[in-house]
């Protein structure tokens, strides 16, 4: 790994006693008190701190974070998130606002049709905004990460993204629900192929068809799970039992036997659904990063089932068990969890990795903010 | 002599530095060339005793990692990047002292701003809004003659000149003990409620509650309430101030309620029907509450919106009667109006 001009070489497959290319440096204990002050600063300022809290948990985070040689750098302020929030509430909220108190007094008017449409605009613009957030909020996330000096953003514009992602859902209600691994695999696409990272471009070019078939395979898993099940289930009645009969009186024995049958089949099947969502999960996180490249280097994540199985039990149990205060490492277990699954492979020039030439947005994630979209 | 990495922001490229102090500033030597930086425009990086970037405050990509930690004397000469951040402390202290000033402001006037504000929300608005909210509780209970007896009932307890806005009175075919009062001068009344009254005496109670909202204007404060300070909290505040919204919002409610009692009261003594056979009514809905358990009773009576049953049957019974009292509909109507929801408008 040479550090000093010249190439970057990461650890590629070969060479496994490398250090991994990223690593988070973070301790629980430090994440603890920093998390603590913020909820407490939260809630005498009345909630106003939340845009700081966010900023410093972010520069914490990133802080932690090493790739190779030298931690990330976030650079966001407070304020920045506050005036974000501040337009969004001037040209969203507001007028949104005012529209929906429009609708309903259209309404009592007796003028449902307008209304109604009124409402349908609304909703299709929400969507369309959805999409819109979800690019501006990255945007503003890589233009103020910094790594050796050099800054990250987003090239392009948001609205193409916004109509990509409202024709994906439209697709997505079409096919049911069958077009997923396709509708996000081109979101993702869309998304990290505007991302930039200095003069050095992301280019992502996952494969939805294997997907398709993890997920058409998920689909069978479940239906061959139920149908194990309710045979089972059926097999473990009691010899004497027959079907309860509406209207008439029934035998307890009966019903505690269908009961008891019933609920012992519906936990073991929920219990598989949330596996086999896992695996799809999994593999769909597999898919997109190992799809996504930034100049030369290549992109693993590495997280199988059961890693994610033992991510989501640990912070239930955390939360749980801590009576929620736990609830507040949540953003650190997300990001270190993320963090320390992701690999990188190849070999990056930093001599050829230069400034970026965007300019950087003044402020933040406004709107995803208030679409509550995102975890860190 | 220090020796450390520098990284230009212009590219990635690490490039190998010498650094020395000076009187007045740090002096960089790359590759034969020589910069000189005074000590003011230069933040240090890192915990003191092992602080080991050097930033520059005019090129915020630029910096230097020093292969060693700095000297004591260097740290001294440096204000520390955090120190440094004074605009960001600021801004968030303003940010928050002004939060906190408005909220205080509103704990003491904002009472006397809804009041003022209110009243400017014209009726043209508030009234089909009222109606929108009404026509999404449910069916309309559409008997005439029934129609006809709660329009007397209205009538008496809202006699011309003496109720400062037009009210609409709607009963509602659903199985609920309650009544609500909208924007715009509705009311609701839900079939079950009309159902367990006993007497005209005791709905007129009720119906003089609603009427006691109207006429101190809580929907359209709270209309005000809800799309202004509401909104702009939850959309600055996020989960936390939600919640805190929500509190003070259940605490006003309660004090509106109080407010209505009392409003109520006084509509029944003007219109000559007596409030005591209503304490009875809210006796047997306390007697309902009482068979779910004590304790329990009390906790809701901190959380729900509404004062107490047994609290308020004792307002009603104590009230008295300010002149002849007559009862509020006679037999006849009386019948009439609990048949209401024998045809339904859907």
């Amino acid at each position: 790994m040479k550090v000093c001009g010249g190439p970057l070489i990461m650890n590629d497959d070969m060479g496994g006693s490398e250090r991994p290319a990223l690593r988070f440096d973070g301790s629980w204990s430090g994440f603890f008190r920093l998390a603590f002050l913020n909820i407490i600063l939260t809630i005498v300022t009345i909630g106003i701190y939340r845009f700081w809290a966010k900023t410093r948990v972010r520069r914490y985070l990133w802080s932690k974070t090493v790739f190779v040689d030298q931690p990330l750098e976030y650079t966001g302020r407070g304020i920045e998130l506050l005036i974000g929030a501040m337009l969004v509430f001037l040209l969203l909220i507001l007028p949104f606002t005012l529209l929906s108190v429009a609708a309903s007094v259209l309404q009592g008017m007796g003028l449902g049709p307008v209304s109604m449409a009124l409402n349908l605009v609304f909703y299709a613009a929400a969507f369309w905004l959805f999409g819109f957030a979800v690019w501006r909020a990255q945007r503003y996330r890589l233009s103020r990460t910094r790594w050796r000096g050099i800054r990250g953003g987003m090239e392009g514009d948001a609205k193409r993204y916004a109509w990509l992602s409202i024709k994906m859902t439209l697709l997505n209600l079409v096919t049911l629900g069958f077009a997923q691994p396709y509708t996000t695999v081109r979101r993702w696409n869309a998304l990290w192929n505007d991302a930039r990272f200095g003069s050095a471009a992301v280019h992502a070019a996952a494969e939805w068809r294997p997907l398709m078939r993890v997920f058409i395979g998920s689909w069978a898993m479940a239906l061959v799970l139920i149908g194990v099940v309710g045979f089972w289930a059926f097999w473990q009645l009691p010899s004497g039992f027959s079907w309860p009969v509406p209207g008439q009186p029934q035998d307890p024995a009966n019903v505690l036997a269908l009961t008891k049958v019933a609920f012992l089949g519906l936990v073991v099947i929920a219990v598989g659904l949330v596996f086999i969502l896992l695996r799809y999960g999994a593999a769909l996180m597999q898919a997109v990063v190992a799809g996504t490249s930034l100049d030369t280097l290549e992109f693993r994540f590495g997280a199988g089932t059961g890693d994610w199985l033992r991510y989501y039990i640990g912070n239930l149990v955390l939360v749980v068990l801590t009576l929620g205060i736990g609830g507040l490492l949540l953003p650190y277990r997300f990001w270190s969890f993320h963090v320390r699954h992701l690999d990188a492979m190849g070999s990056l020039d930093a001599d050829r990795l230069m400034q970026t030439t965007l300019a950087q947005p003044g402020h933040g994630e406004g709107l995803a903010d208030a679409l509550d979209i995102g975890a860190v | 002599m220090i020796r450390g990495q520098l990284f230009d922001g212009l590219s990635a490229r690490a490039q190998p530095v010498e650094l020395e102090a000076s009187e007045d500033a740090l002096i960089v030597r790359l590759a034969g060339e020589t910069e000189r930086l005074i000590w003011s425009r230069l933040r240090r990086g890192g915990p003191v005793p092992d602080a080991r970037v050097i930033k520059d405050v005019v090129r915020p990509d630029w910096s230097v990692q020093l292969d060693v930690a700095m000297s004591a004397e260097w740290a001294s000469r440096m204000v520390s990047v955090d120190a440094a951040d004074r605009r960001d402390l600021m801004q968030m202290g303003a940010a928050s002292m002004l939060t906190v000033l408005a909220g205080v402001g509103l704990w003491f006037f904002g009472g006397p701003l809804l009041a003022g504000l209110a009243p400017l929300i014209p009726q043209s608005v508030l009234a089909p809004m009222g109606q929108a909210i009404a026509d999404d509780m449910g069916p309309v209970c559409d008997d005439a003659a029934g129609k006809a007896a709660a329009a007397a009932l209205l009538a008496r307890l809202t006699p011309t000149g003496a109720f400062p806005e037009p009210v609409s009175l709607r009963i509602v075919d659903r199985p609920v003990v309650n009544a609500v009062a909208l924007p715009g001068g509705q009311v609701v009344l839900f079939r079950k409620l009309v159902e367990e009254a006993e007497s005209a005496d005791e709905l007129a109670g009720v119906l003089a509650h609603e009427l006691a909202h109207i006429e101190a204007k809580h929907p359209a404060k709270l209309m005000v309430r809800l799309f202004g300070l509401s909104l702009i909290v939850r959309a600055f505040g996020g989960g936390a101030a939600g919640m805190a919204d929500e509190m003070l919002l259940l605490g006003s409610s309660r004090a509106a309620e109080a407010e209505a009692d009392a409003g109520a009261v006084r509509i029944l003594q003007r219109a000559g029907i007596s409030p005591a056979p209503t304490a009875a009514f809210f006796e047997r809905q306390a007697k309902d509450g009482a068979k779910r358990g004590e304790i329990i009773q009390t906790l809701e009576g901190y959380a729900r919106s509404h004062p107490a049953d047994a609290e308020r049957a004792k307002l009603f019974r104590d009230a008295g009667d300010e002149k002849a009292t007559s009862p509020a509909l006679n037999a006849g109507m009386w019948q009439s109006l609990r048949g209401s929801c024998a045809v339904v408008k859907r």
